[in-house]
């Protein structure tokens, strides 16, 4: 078997006192589509920072099949996170361009296969608009767009069908799955199980900052002895999920008395529910 | 793949300057802020002192000057003070702070200031 593309060896971060990932091992191969997939707060996106080597983690390793760590060699990654980060002022064209630029990708070159993909996604008109007044899913197109100029060996998705609409979903699922067809890699993020059943080839489970699955939703099924993913799912992750980690940060005695000032509460003493 | 720092900088202050031409509210603010603020600083800002200055001049402050012996340099000064000067001689009194029909004058407003110049011995008073 080849080496993996992307590995992570027994990574942790820590933020302060609250750990949201715990000794994560895992190994991604060429022509895999890995979803992640877990609850709110489970960890999903601090492990796609990870790999993206936005963050350093706290203990442990993430690292290319070159051995080099993968925050040294971002050039191999395309990333598509969940704020999508682009240039209000500048067309979607140009936001792609600057990136394919900062990439040292030629224009035509850059021009080539934006205009490849963009036809895929239905976005050949729109890339000569400014983003400022692009809807959700344009935006997320956009960024997808923008995250395969450079041909990544491995593409991440943070959550990339998030408040789209059905048919933007759709086409972008599409798209991740045709990627996966040519012997491209992505890691794709999710929260919503059957959507990751339908794109990937291999589900990682993630709760409380720990992996507790990891395969083919076949394997899954046949590791937790059930017929559907859900009860599967259900049946990994029964431990009751943590608070998201902003909120189960401790709070000083002054911004506890600030944050108090503007909390409503209810006649009966409590405070609102958010 | 990676570009050199040189062109990557290149690349990034090219998008920043696209950026910052395409914001026509800061450049707008940029440009119209001194047009509004030059006409006030150096013409309104003058105007306003130079009619200041023109009420003042039209204020016409009349002064008795009582006593005989007013040394030159102080009678220069008076005479480029622009004040309406009045020459009268010094009546005879005890000090020269008794107010005595001066007073009247002044309440009335016929005149404004009176000054007494007496020489005791050697000393103005």
């Amino acid at each position: 078997m080849a080496p993996p593309l992307l590995s992570v060896h027994n990574a942790s971060k820590r933020f302060g006192d609250v750990v949201a990932l715990n000794s994560i091992d895992l190994d991604i191969h060429e022509g895999e589509i890995v979803g992640l997939v877990g609850s709110n707060g489970a960890g999903k996106t601090t492990l796609l920072r990870l790999l993206s080597g936005v963050y350093r983690p706290t203990t442990g390793e993430v690292v290319l099949s070159n051995g080099e760590s993968v925050d040294r060699a971002r050039e191999q990654l395309g990333v598509v996170p969940e704020n999508t980060g682009l240039y209000a002022r500048l067309t979607a064209w140009e936001n792609i361009r600057y990136h394919a630029r900062m990439h040292g990708v030629d224009d035509q070159v850059a021009w080539l296969r934006t205009s490849y993909f963009a036809n895929h996604l239905g976005m050949t008109e729109a890339l000569g608009r400014h983003t400022k007044g692009f809807s959700r899913g344009m935006r997320q197109k956009t960024a997808l767009l923008r995250a395969l100029v450079h041909a990544p060996n491995v593409l991440l998705l943070d959550e990339p069908t998030a408040g789209l609409d059905v048919t933007s979903a759709r086409t972008v699922r599409e798209l991740v799955r045709q990627l996966g067809e040519e012997g491209g890699t992505v890691i794709y993020s999710t929260h919503q199980l059957a959507e990751a059943q339908r794109v990937c080839n291999r589900i990682v489970i993630i709760h409380n900052g720990e992996v507790r699955a990891d395969g083919t939703p076949e394997s899954l099924l046949e590791q937790t002895g059930t017929t559907h993913l859900e009860e599967a799912y259900v049946s990994l992750t029964r431990d009751v999920a943590r608070a998201r980690d902003e909120d189960s940060k401790p709070l000083s005695r002054w911004s506890s008395w600030w944050r108090g000032l503007f909390t409503p509460k209810t006649p009966g003493g409590g405070d609102d529910e958010e | 793949m990676m570009k050199s720092s040189l062109a990557r900088i290149r690349t990034i202050a090219k998008k920043e300057l696209v950026e910052f031409v395409r914001d026509w509210r800061t450049i707008m603010a940029i440009l119209v802020i001194p047009l509004l603020m030059f006409p006030l600083l150096f013409i309104l800002f003058p105007l306003l002192l130079a009619s200041e200055a023109a009420e003042l001049d039209a204020i016409e402050v009349e002064v008795i000057v009582q006593g005989s012996g007013v040394p030159q340099d102080l009678g220069i000064m008076l005479e480029n003070a622009s004040l309406n000067i009045t020459y009268e001689p010094l009546a005879t009194m005890e000090t020269l702070a008794e107010p005595g029909e001066d007073e009247t004058r002044i309440r009335n407003g016929s005149v404004d200031a009176v000054l007494r110049l007496r020489m005791n011995d050697t000393v103005l008073e």
